[in-house]
This record gives structure tokens, C-alpha cells and sequence, in this order.
């Protein structure tokens, strides 16, 4: 799945991995649903592992909101998430994320991740990297104000990981 | 599924049309909206009418459209006894809403000014990802903006008790506790208060052209009283606070569900028991993002007032900066309603829906009690907006309820796609409509294009009888987040 930048066209997308780019967003794969809200915006994600997914799925979010490529990396957090299932520890995670843009005022765009199953509990460890939101200085695009549990779903389809969430806007 | 239509602007969907349903599902449209009417609202008003302990119907209003949980639109009246509670019935954006400002000033005397007003009020309440307010409370005095709402304004200086009259509740619903809202939710809200968001949010100057007034006498009563009169409008809710109190409660209700036997199918209609303990812990912290939501837009009125005495250089009497009044939009309230002849206590859910209160409710402020109580319907930033009133009518057939804005039609990577962000812009100014935005991507979002034609859908709520057009305002300055 190529990632598709949601802002407006090709051109953009040509603009987010020029010179400014601090992330090899192409690592990632995540792709915006024009059809599957009106009001809000969907996007799919997917990776060959969970942690792939968790963090194509934080970047599909981030990106949303600013342009990811005018972020400089200054801010280092690390985020512990537990719960009982992949798909509810990946609503707490962008649920995190979402949070943090608020109180800390950062947009994380770096992760270092990692995700164990152990008795039964989903454990989520990550080192993340991101930026103080900078009117100024970012393009920025819509407030993401939370994650819907609307459509939301991971798949394991051919040994990938794939998931659909839909963010309130 | 089998939409029948009951009488002209009414179709219903039979409680057999779909397992589970406890009451039929109506839509409320005309003719022409109705042919547009896209399958998603179907399938979630008739989600709705399966929700325990559900009353009468599910409704929803002309401007509705798919969203998550209940359809933008939604209105559903529960047993407090019998019936559930449900955040998706509500929205994210608790107390999301909508106020209106009259001004003594003419178009003449702003247009001149728009820019530099445009540039002030830009400044002076902060929008956009990530916007702090000018305020920063700390956590202590912030609980009592939770409990009071716009009695704390009053306190603090930004309100006087005559806006505390034209506001939905006086700005402020009783029974809002901090103890059941996380500390999450408290430290996303501390400094967003006077801020506006982003999104279809917006602070719009507008003004009321003599054709566009439809009832003369409603509008004087209601400070609309000389030609080309300035409004101004603001649309915004209960921010990050809000957001949060949304989220935790969706993960506790989702838990909820299977120890009280309700299943729902949907995960974003997770719902209670509303006499539950998760029910009232929901309710009272829905409260407090209710307030804080009523305490935004008078921060921000406040700043607005504040702007417009810096830009004008008159005093605020001059100026007669009063509220018209203030809806709220995303909400859960118990409400009296005359439901199959007896007259009940009832807990309404609107999600992007307004609560429309015939003339002669206690609930209607005295100034306007005789007119009903004033709807205000938020179009796009091209096309303007409307001012009605409630009546008698709406009190009969949809719990005192009626539309809430234009209504999308497109999504929003759609509208990019069809509008650039700086053509948008050069077009609006071209059209007489001076626009600050925080993001020119969000403004593309936002184009009048991916919204109905608003004045179908006011003449739809006429028609059907559930609102009486007062006003229309047109914009000619904008502010996006």
C-alpha cells in the first residue's frame, strides 16, 4: 500500500519527501479513506508486524493534522499502554497520541515500538520523537479530536496487519 | 429499506424493517432532500431505535448525515428508568454549539474595518491544532468552571447576567461533578478555554440584509432592528476536555455492556443503563464538559467584544454587543414531553440536533417566551446562515428538536479535491467574504461545495412545521481553525 497524503495532491506528497523530511515516511503504509466518512476522516494502515501497523497507524493520525515533513524532531517521550486486545491498545495508543497534541502541544512522528502479549494482556512499549506544534512555522490541517470505535478493526490477512479507524473531526 | 411516508416531509422506516427494533425510525426531509439521502443514515437511525428503552421513534433532522453511532441529526428520547444513555448519541464534542451576537453596528460602518476586525479577533481568540487560551487556569479554579459554567464568567468578569439569560440552561446545567471526569480529561482542558478549534468551527461576522428578514416583529424582539445590521456568530464546543470525557467513557461503557446484557453491534453506540452507576457517572461528566463548553463561548465573546472596542473605538454600550442567544448541539438532557397524551420526564439525546422549545416553555427566556425559543443553524462559511424560532409543533413531533446546519454532502478529502485551499480563498474575498485560517487545507475541507444548499433544508424544517425562519445572515468576514 503506498501511503497517500491526505493534504491535497501529488504535488504535496512530492513536497512531504523533498528536502524537508525528517522520516522516511515510505516506510510506512497508510492510505486515506475518501469515501468512508463525510464529516471525519478515515484511513487504513497496515505493516507486516504489529509494531509496523501501530506506528503507520500514529503517523496516518499525526498526519492529519500538520504537515509530518515540517516537523523537527526536539521532543523525546516514552508511552506504556496495556490492554486486553490489539484492536482496544490501538485505540488507547492514538487515543495517547491525541492527548499529548493537546497537553504537551507535540505532534510525534519518530517510534521506536514495541508490542508483547503476556498473560493475556496486550503491552505496548514506545520511544517516540516529535515536535512542539508551531503555527508559524507548520502547515497544519484539521484537529483530530478523538478515535472512533466507528468501522474500527484490525485484520490479519496473509500474515499482515491491517487496520481501518475513522478519527472525529 | 422501505421508507413510507407518513404526510409531507416525514418518511418512516417500520420497526419490522430491521432486528431489534424497538420503535420506528423517521426522517425528517422534503422532497428534493430526500433523494439524496445517503443509505448510512438509515442503517444508524435504525441502530438507534434499537437501543433499550427508546421512546416513540428515532428521528432524524433534514440536515442529517452519516456519522458514527447516531447519525449526524439524531434525536432519540429514553425512558430514565427503562432506558440507556449513550455517548454516541451524543458526540465527542460535548456541547458543541452555536451563539449569536447582535451589534448596533451597519455594514456600512464594519466593511471598511474588516480586515484589521478580522486581524484583531484572529489574535485575540487563538484557533487551530494545538491553540492555548489566552487563559491558563489552574486545575482547582478550572473545576469551577465545570460546576458553573457562565456563573463563573460572571464571577470572573466575562459575562454579566443578562448574557447568562440567552443562553440554553443559563450556561450552566446543575449536577455537574469534576469527580467523575479522569485527570486526563482536566489537564487537556486547562488552557484551551477561549479557544476555537478547528474543523467546521468557526467565528463568522455576518451581516442581516432587510430581504433576508421573514418576520419583522420576531427579529426586533430578538435585537435584530436596523438594515444591514452586523451579527456575529461563533460555532465551537467543549474542546480537548470534552473530547476526553468522550473517549474514557466509550472504553468504560464498552466494558459496561455485557454486565448489564446489552449488545449493540456497533461499538461507537456503546450505551447504559442511564440509572446505572456508569450511566450517572456519564451524565454528571457530560455536564461538566457541558459548562465548559457554555464557558468557552463566553471567554471567547468576551475577546470578541474586547476586539470589536479596540477596532471601533466605542464603548461597549455603544457597541450593544448582546447575546441572541446560544444553542447547544451534541447533548444529552432530561426534559419534560407530552409522549402518547401523558406528560413525562424523558431523557432526549441531540447529536447535531437543536432543542427547538415552542413559545410559552419555561425553558424559553422570558424576553422570548411569546416568539418560542431562538434556533440558531450554522451554514457554510459561503452561504450563510439562519435564525429561527421553535414551536409548538416541534414540542409535538420530534421532543422539541429541529436541524442544527447546511449538513454535509462531501467528504472532506473529496471537497479537497474538488477546491484548493488559496483559490477558495481569493474566491471567498472575491465574493465579499474576508477569511482568516489556521490551515488552508482545513479551508478547502470547508468549501460550501461539500455542504446542501441550506435554505432547502430551512424550508424543509418549515414546511414540516418544526421551526419558523426568522433571519438569514450573510457572512462577509470569517475565521477558520
Amino acid at each position: 500500500m503506498r501511503p497517500v497524503f491526505l493534504w491535497q495532491s501529488a504535488e504535496d506528497y512530492a513536497y512531504l519527501l523533498g528536502e524537508k523530511a525528517t522520516v522516511d515516511f515510505m516506510a510506512y503504509s497508510y492510505n486515506y479513506l475518501p469515501d468512508i466518512a463525510i464529516a471525519d476522516v478515515a484511513f487504513e494502515a497496515a505493516g507486516d508486524t504489529p509494531e509496523e501497523l501501530f506506528r503507520a497507524a500514529a503517523l496516518a493520525a499525526a498526519g492529519v493534522m500538520i504537515r509530518l515533513a515540517d516537523i523537527t524532531v526536539t521532543v523525546q517521550k516514552t508511552i506504556t499502554i496495556q490492554a486486553e486486545t490489539l484492536e482496544d491498545l490501538l485505540y488507547q495508543w492514538l487515543s495517547e497520541l491525541i492527548y499529548l497534541k493537546d497537553v504537551e502541544r507535540v505532534i510525534f512522528v519518530e517510534f521506536d515500538l514495541t508490542i508483547k502479549h503476556i498473560a493475556g494482556l496486550f503491552e505496548l512499549a514506545a520511544d517516540c520523537g516529535g515536535g512542539e506544534i508551531d503555527p508559524a512555522g507548520h502547515e497544519l490541517g484539521q484537529d483530530v479530536k478523538a478515535v472512533t470505535y466507528h468501522l474500527f478493526e484490525i485484520k490479519e490477512v496473509d500474515g499482515k496487519f491491517e487496520a481501518r479507524v475513522v478519527l472525529d473531526i | 429499506m422501505n421508507l413510507e411516508k407518513i404526510r409531507d416531509g416525514i418518511w418512516e422506516i417500520p420497526q419490522s424493517a430491521k432486528a431489534g427494533m424497538r420503535v420506528p425510525a423517521r426522517i425528517l426531509s422534503s422532497e428534493t432532500l430526500i433523494q439524496t439521502l445517503d443509505e448510512g443514515v438509515i442503517n444508524q437511525i435504525t441502530n438507534v431505535a434499537t437501543l433499550p428503552g427508546i421512546l416513540q421513534h428515532a428521528l432524524c433532522m433534514p440536515d442529517g448525515h452519516w456519522g458514527y453511532g447516531f447519525p449526524i441529526g439524531g434525536v432519540a428520547a429514553f425512558d430514565p428508568d427503562e432506558g440507556v444513555i449513550s455517548p454516541g448519541g451524543i458526540g465527542f464534542d460535548i456541547n458543541c454549539g452555536i451563539r449569536l451576537i447582535r451589534t448596533n453596528l451597519t455594514s456600512d460602518e464594519v466593511a471598511p474595518k474588516i480586515k484589521e476586525l478580522l486581524d484583531t479577533l484572529y489574535k485575540n481568540v487563538p484557533c487551530g491544532v494545538g491553540a492555548t487560551g489566552l487563559l491558563k487556569l489552574p486545575e482547582a479554579e478550572f473545576k469551577h468552571v465545570l460546576v458553573e459554567g457562565v456563573g463563573w464568567c460572571v464571577k470572573n468578569g466575562y459575562a454579566d447576567h443578562a448574557d447568562q439569560d440567552r443562553i440554553e440552561e443559563q450556561g450552566c446545567i446543575a449536577g455537574a461533578n469534576p469527580g467523575k471526569v479522569s485527570s486526563k480529561a482536566l489537564k487537556r482542558g486547562l488552557e484551551q478555554l477561549g479557544t476555537l478549534g478547528s474543523g467546521n468551527h468557526f467565528l463568522e461576522i455576518q451581516v442581516v440584509k432587510p430581504e433576508n428578514v421573514y418576520d419583522r416583529e420576531a427579529a426586533r424582539v430578538l435585537g435584530l432592528d436596523r438594515p444591514n445590521q452586523i451579527t456575529v456568530m461563533l460555532h465551537c464546543g467543549s474542546r480537548g476536555f470534552g473530547h476526553q470525557i468522550g473517549t474514557d467513557y466509550l472504553q468504560i461503557f464498552g466494558k459496561a455492556m455485557a454486565k448489564y446484557g446489552i449488545s449493540t453491534g456497533d461499538r461507537e453506540l456503546a450505551c447504559a443503563p442511564f440509572t446505572s452507576p456508569e450511566g450517572q457517572d456519564y451524565f454528571a461528566a457530560m455536564k461538566c464538559a457541558a459548562n465548559s463548553a457554555f464557558a468557552n463561548r463566553q471567554v471567547i465573546t468576551h475577546r470578541i467584544r474586547q476586539s470589536f472596542v479596540k477596532v471601533f473605538r466605542k464603548s461597549d454600550n455603544e457597541l450593544g454587543m448582546n447575546i441572541v442567544y446560544d444553542v447547544a448541539h451534541n447533548i444529552a438532557k432530561l426534559e419534560q414531553h407530552t409522549i402518547e397524551g401523558r406528560s413525562r420526564r424523558v431523557l432526549v439525546h441531540r447529536k447535531g440536533a437543536t432543542r427547538a422549545f415552542g413559545p410559552g416553555q419555561k425553558e424559553v427566556p422570558e424576553v422570548y417566551r411569546n416568539i418560542g425559543q431562538p434556533v440558531i443553524v450554522g451554514g457554510s462559511m459561503e452561504t450563510g446562515s439562519y435564525l429561527l424560532l421553535g414551536t409548538e409543533q416541534a414540542m409535538q413531533e420530534t421532543f422539541g428538536s429541529t436541524l442544527h446546519g447546511a449538513g454535509r454532502t462531501l467528504s472532506r478529502s473529496k471537497a479537497k479535491k474538488m477546491v484548493r485551499g488559496n483559490e477558495l480563498l481569493q474566491k471567498m474575498q472575491k465574493n465579499g467574504i474576508a477569511v482568516r485560517a489556521a490551515s488552508l487545507p482545513g479551508l478547502a475541507e470547508e468549501a460550501g461545495l461539500a455542504y446542501k444548499d441550506i435554505s432547502q433544508v430551512v424550508d424543509a424544517v418549515k414546511n414540516i412545521g418544526i421551526s419558523r425562519p426568522v433571519a438569514q445572515m450573510t457572512p462577509i468576514g470569517c475565521i477558520k481553525g
